[in-house]
């Protein structure tokens, strides 16, 4: 039976892209804990794949055997993976270890300077306003959370309408949604074809968001309101950094989801998640006992080590 | 509702403190207490604000002057309000996403700014009541005449002055958003939002 060498590989990389497909149904908190557990099984499985198709040629060499007790021309007969296939796989092995490394230095250079400040700042919750005409009204989660919020935007809003924009950002602080999409832009930075995932994760913390603050001011059509408002707004003036803009299209999908009925839990479409990621975590497991299994396999032709 | 406070003995956020704050900040000037109370809603007692307003004070959050018989609130400008201007332009200026969480706002297309103003106009439409929640927050702010003349049913000599103030409280000095946003006459779009998401290619974000 052939090794399946490079099913884990395939499996972690359909994970990665069905997931963002998969999610979009789900309520928002069942989507965003997917997202994330898909995406650190998604990125383990490819590095863990990728250090096993590497490992083959590595068990080609005499140090190895030697240490190893298997016969080396065995293993060059029945290994499953060509070497160049193998060099392959440890160059972007590599490569993904580099890129993970600069990506969290990167999480954490952007987090310091924005510390220093934050944590000069009142600690009591209360919430930090700006002198600001442009519209704004982030969360900044971390070891010293903040909601800031511009005198522009509440000039745009009624009284219940700022509500609705402090209960959203609150909602962000207190589910902890920045960890998430730390963890997922981390996990695609390993790999990229987790790309969708993130941007799907991110329109999902924005859905739960909304979703929060529609049940604690019990009042969906205000939370909708409040967000059209806000868009429309904020477009009118332009921003100094349009990289923080969404992907067109999201204020539309908030607002739609807003003013219909809240999403109920697909339990089936959970548990069958739910399988398929246990199966993708195994799967390199099995591939790396089916190794183990060739290596030691008795050769009739050469005497085994032990 | 929510505690307190939490572990860090942190206040949860988005209560009663942050409104009132949130309304000294939208003014354009210094606004008396019974302005903030008639922004706030009327289910609140005029004491409550002016409580909050002292702990806000107390804070050093708020600033509080003396115009002839009455005090007027206004947001305090000192270092903490300058550091927080520096964090903001930072976070703001920043091209990554990796320290704010994300924007409350974004930007649109132009079909999706035409789809939205729609919306909005189905939304605010005083005769449509949405699912019975009718309240002063569901019409449009140019539509609400606000009570400019306010005089409290109390006698004079049990509470402070500036109750019994007949005061013009120009829409203007709170927030001046009736005007901010265009409502163009460019579509009769669909009145549901689905629909029109839908037409334009927006898929609908969860299936029933």
């Amino acid at each position: 039976m052939p090794v399946p060498v490079y099913l884990p590989l395939v499996l972690g990389l359909a994970l990665a892209v069905a997931a963002p497909r998969v999610v979009r149904s789900l309520p928002p908190p069942i989507a965003v804990w997917s997202l994330t557990l898909a995406a650190i099984v998604s990125a383990s499985t490819w590095i863990a794949s990728l250090g096993l198709i590497m490992s083959t040629a590595i068990d080609r060499t005499a140090f190895v055997a030697a240490h190893g007790h298997y016969s080396l021309a065995h293993w060059r007969h029945v290994d499953p993976v060509a070497v160049p296939a193998a060099i392959a796989a440890g160059v972007t092995l590599a490569t993904c270890y580099l890129l993970l490394a600069i990506a969290m230095l990167r999480e954490a250079l952007a987090v310091r300077e924005v510390r220093q400040l934050g944590r000069s700042l009142r600690d009591d919750g209360t919430v930090v306003f700006v002198e600001d005409s442009t519209p704004h009204a982030y969360a900044v989660g971390g070891r010293w959370p903040r909601i800031v919020v511009s005198s522009g935007l509440l000039r745009t809003l009624g009284a219940e309408e700022r509500r609705a924009v402090l209960a959203h950002e609150s909602a962000h602080l207190r589910c902890r949604h920045h960890a998430h999409l730390r963890v997922l832009r981390l996990a695609a930075a390993v790999n990229p074809f987790l790309r969708p995932a993130v941007r799907a994760s991110v329109l999902a913390v924005e859905r739960w968001a909304d979703e929060e603050a529609a049940v604690r001011l019990g009042d969906r059509t205000l939370v909708a309101r409040t967000l059209v408002r806000a868009a429309l707004a904020s477009n009118r003036t332009p921003t100094p950094s349009g990289a923080l803009a969404y992907t067109a299209g999201d204020v539309s999908r908030r607002v739609a989801a807003l003013l219909a009925a809240p999403p109920r839990p697909r339990w089936s479409i959970v548990a069958a998640s739910a399988i398929v990621i246990v199966g993708v975590v195994a799967s390199p497991v099995y591939a790396a006992d089916q190794i183990g299994a060739l290596l030691s396999a008795p050769c009739p032709t050469t005497s085994s080590a032990h | 509702m929510a505690k307190a406070t939490d572990r860090a003995g942190r206040r949860p956020w988005g209560g009663l403190e942050d409104e009132v704050l949130a309304v000294l900040w939208a003014a354009t000037g210094p606004v008396t207490a019974t302005a903030v109370q008639n922004e706030l809603g009327g289910d609140l007692a005029y004491g409550t604000i002016t409580t909050i307003l002292g702990r806000l004070r107390a804070k050093g959050l708020v600033v509080r002057s003396q115009v002839g018989r009455t005090y007027e609130y206004a947001p305090a400008q000192d270092a903490a309000s300058h550091t927080a201007s520096r964090m903001h332009s930072l976070l703001v200026s920043r091209g990554d996403r990796a320290a704010v969480l994300a924007r409350f706002v974004s930007e649109l297309s132009p079909e999706e700014e035409r789809l939205l103003q729609a919306v909005l106009r189905d939304l605010t439409e005083p005769d449509e009541s949405s699912d019975g929640a009718a309240s002063a927050g569901d019409l449009p702010r140019s539509a609400v005449p606000h009570e400019s003349v306010r005089v409290e049913s109390v006698p004079i000599g049990s509470v402070p002055v500036e109750s019994v103030s007949v005061e013009s409280v120009p829409r203007e000095s709170i927030g001046a958003g009736a005007q901010a946003i265009d409502e163009s006459d460019a579509m009769a779009a669909a009145a549901q939002m689905g629909r029109a998401t839908a037409s334009a290619g927006f898929t609908e974000p969860a299936e029933r």
